[in-house]
């Protein structure tokens, strides 16, 4: 899942960074609020990350200038500043969440987790496909009662293409929700992610519960057995 | 009494009611008196015309008519009395109805009408007067007479005197007085009850501006400090207090978004360094082990606690001056030397921005004030020219005296400040940069500046020139020598003494 985080703290977007992409996420990272627009608007993020306090353009302006361009990007909105009013704005401008500084990280995740599944309109956290079962809280995926262990992107490319069951997802979408935006890779980084995540479901059939459509993309068929 | 309409009414009452019963009690009074007057008058008037009925004549003093001419003084209900002695205290005559007894009476001649009280001999109350007269002769009578009817014989004339008494009784008149001063203790009774029912309507009419401004004030809040009091139709001697309390609720309106702009920016200036540091030990002890990110986590959160101490070292700092907590300990300061030992603090970051500092102070020029407060003042005005000033540029110190004061000038080139920035520069937390991104200064140092100035007596004058903020102090040298010297020009470099200061 890709992020976008607009925080003009450095030491704060320099941490979070870490921690979200250690989490799972590939995140983009933006000090001021022109910088992180520019990237909302170029870009398609399962989430933002969005400070208020902004130098250049102000968060609630940049919530505002994105809803008016009719992005539906979920917007978590993460602000020192704790009044009710300051949140019931943030919340009316189309901020899908709000989170007063100091914070916890592990709620943080918690909250973009549900962001996240709200995307693809999935309730339950733990999903069942098959034999194919993803706890989307604990970041944990089993396949026929075997838990297969998955590194964070492995994680994120059954993530994307769990919630959207049933759905072919081309190369570049995958490409979009799993790398950050100055990723640097050669052309065929999620064929090579997608066989790798293959081989560790079931080693036997490789192609058993990720399919690929030729010249489309990949996709996990959702009435599969 | 603290109640403006109680006051009002009670001394309305009061005063009205004083006026009322005075004016009842002079009316009595006057009313009474003339009508005793009336009544002695004519009782005077009685007692002479009887007299005129006297008579005397060969040494006997007679009453022409036996009762007076008048049936009162016959044998009847309530009669009338007289009594006429002669000169030498006998009887003349009494009226019937006194029969045997006697008048009171003071004797002696009388020079005027003698006016008493008295309790007739019938027991009622009276008043009787006495006066003294000379019956008429015959001889005069005869004179009196047409010259046809007069009498032959040449009677000589008689010169005797005589005391006449005549009583009456004052019933009727004192009826009617008892009848007027109970008519007059009712109407001033009636107007005292209508008086108090006109002042209560009128202290109600008159004091309902003062009500309807006081339901006003009273549904008045924190939230609704911008609103402000209607003048235009309160009575002229409410409208200087209606322009007062809007001044006031003016005052109190920014004062109060002070307070919250002061809360929201304190809020924000350790929320942030807060999140930072929850956030780091956080993802540090989530994905343990990685040694170079732990130890930079270790930098950075050293970073934080500097940063943060800075703010509460500060705010402790402009708490005590509010409090005025601080004591001035005054000793003669050489302030080239301390401008000197307070730019070490920053030489470091000056370098790194290649900023360098102009000492423009004379050698000698010596100032008695709190050593200990005026660098931190310098201190925090370099930190501030450092952290402000443009790249490359040069901070200027100069001091001078002239007469008993001086004054110290910290010029640094900036081109993020403008005329309208320069009234909010000494607001603690004010920050240029509205986001306040960046840790190290939380726009307390000019604040703290300030509080300190107003502590040491400074004046302190903040402008922009030339592309430059310059911010001048003003003291007195309270006795310490003033500089005759040149002044010498001097870049200082490198730090040579300890820090003095955590400039915010």
């Amino acid at each position: 899942m890709r992020l976008l985080l607009i925080e003009d703290s450095a030491r704060l977007r320099a941490t979070l960074e870490r921690g979200l992409r250690k989490a799972g996420y590939a995140v983009d990272a933006a000090k001021d609020g022109r910088e992180g627009l520019w990237l909302a608007t170029e870009n398609e993020y399962d989430v933002i990350v969005l400070d208020l306090l902004l130098p250049e353009i102000d968060g609630l302006t940049v919530l505002r200038t994105l809803r008016e361009k009719g992005a539906p990007t979920h917007v978590l909105v993460l602000s020192a500043k704790d009044m009710v009013e300051d949140r019931v704005q943030g919340l009316r401008l189309g901020a899908d969440d709000y989170m007063v500084k100091p914070f916890s990280f592990d709620e943080l995740c918690a909250r973009l987790e549900a962001l996240v599944r709200r995307s693809y309109h999935a309730k339950n956290p733990v999903i069942r496909i098959g034999e194919l079962e993803l706890n989307t809280v604990a970041r944990q995926a089993w396949y026929a009662s075997r838990e297969v262990k998955l590194t964070p992107r492995e994680y994120g490319l059954l993530e994307i293409l769990v919630l959207r069951a049933g759905e072919v997802v081309s190369r570049r979408d995958l490409w979009e929700h799993l790398y950050e935006f100055d990723f640097e890779a050669g052309s065929n980084v999620v064929d090579v992610l997608v066989y790798s995540l293959r081989k560790k479901l079931d080693p036997r059939v490789p192609q058993r519960v990720v399919k690929t459509r030729r010249g489309l993309g990949y996709l996990i068929d959702a009435g599969q057995p | 009494m603290r109640s403006l309409r109680g006051r009002l009414t009670v001394w309305l009452l009061a005063g009205t009611g004083l006026l009322l019963v005075a004016g009842g009690l002079t009316l009595d009074r006057v009313i009474t008196s003339r009508l005793r007057r009336e009544y002695d008058a004519a009782l005077i008037a009685r007692a002479r015309s009887l007299g005129t009925l006297t008579e005397q004549g060969n040494g006997r003093v007679w009453l022409e008519s036996a009762d007076g001419g008048t049936p009162e003084f016959g044998l009847r209900e309530n009669p009338d009395y007289f009594e006429i002695w002669r000169s030498d205290g006998s009887v003349v005559q009494r009226s019937r109805s006194l029969g045997a007894r006697d008048l009171p009476r003071a004797g002696g001649p009388i020079a005027v009408p003698l006016l008493s009280d008295l309790t007739l001999p019938d027991g009622r109350r009276g008043r009787e007067v006495e006066i003294s007269l000379r019956p008429r002769s015959e001889k005069e009578e005869q004179e009196e007479r047409p010259s046809e009817q007069r009498s032959v014989p040449d009677l000589s004339a008689d010169n005797l005197t005589a005391t006449l008494t005549v009583a009456h009784g004052r019933e009727d008149l004192d009826a009617f007085l008892a009848s007027l001063h109970v008519t007059l203790t009712l109407v001033v009774v009636v107007l005292l009850a209508g008086t108090g029912v006109l002042v209560k309507a009128v202290v109600g009419i008159g004091l309902a501006p003062l009500d309807s401004l006081a339901r006003r004030l009273d549904g008045m809040d924190s939230e609704s400090l911008g609103e402000r009091l209607e003048a235009a139709d309160a009575p002229a001697e409410l409208v200087p207090v209606i322009h007062h309390l809007n001044a006031l609720l003016a005052r109190l309106d920014a004062s109060f978004a002070r307070e919250r702009s002061f809360s929201a920016n304190l809020a924000h200036e350790l929320r942030t360094p807060l999140a930072e540091l929850r956030t780091m030990t956080e993802v540090a002890l989530k994905w343990p082990g990685e040694t170079p990110f732990e130890l930079e986590a270790l930098r950075e959160i050293q970073g934080i606690g500097l940063q943060m101490e800075g703010v509460v070292v500060n705010l402790l700092a402009l708490a005590r001056c509010d409090g005025k907590q601080h004591t001035v300990w005054p000793s003669e300061v050489c302030l080239r030397e301390l401008a000197a030992s307070c730019w070490n603090a920053v030489a470091a970051e000056a370098e790194g921005k290649g900023i360098m500092l102009q000492l423009e102070i004379p050698d000698d020029l010596t100032v008695m004030t709190d050593r200990e407060k005026l660098a931190l003042i310098l201190a925090n005005l370099f930190s501030n020219a450092v952290a402000h000033g443009c790249r490359g540029g040069l901070v200027t110190c100069s001091a001078t005296a002239d007469g008993a004061e001086f004054s110290v000038r910290v010029r640094n080139s900036t081109d993020a400040l403008t005329a309208e920035d320069l009234p909010r520069l000494f607001v603690r937390f004010w920050r240029k940069d509205p986001a306040r991104s960046g840790g190290r200064h939380a726009g307390l140092g000019l604040a703290l500046v300030s509080s300190l100035c107003d502590l040491l007596s400074f004046e302190k004058e903040a402008r922009l020139a030339g592309g430059s903020l310059e911010i001048t102090l003003r003291g007195r040298l309270n006795g310490a020598r003033s500089a005759a010297a040149a002044v010498r020009p001097t870049a200082v470099e490198s730090p040579e003494s300890p820090r003095v200061a955590n400039p915010q």
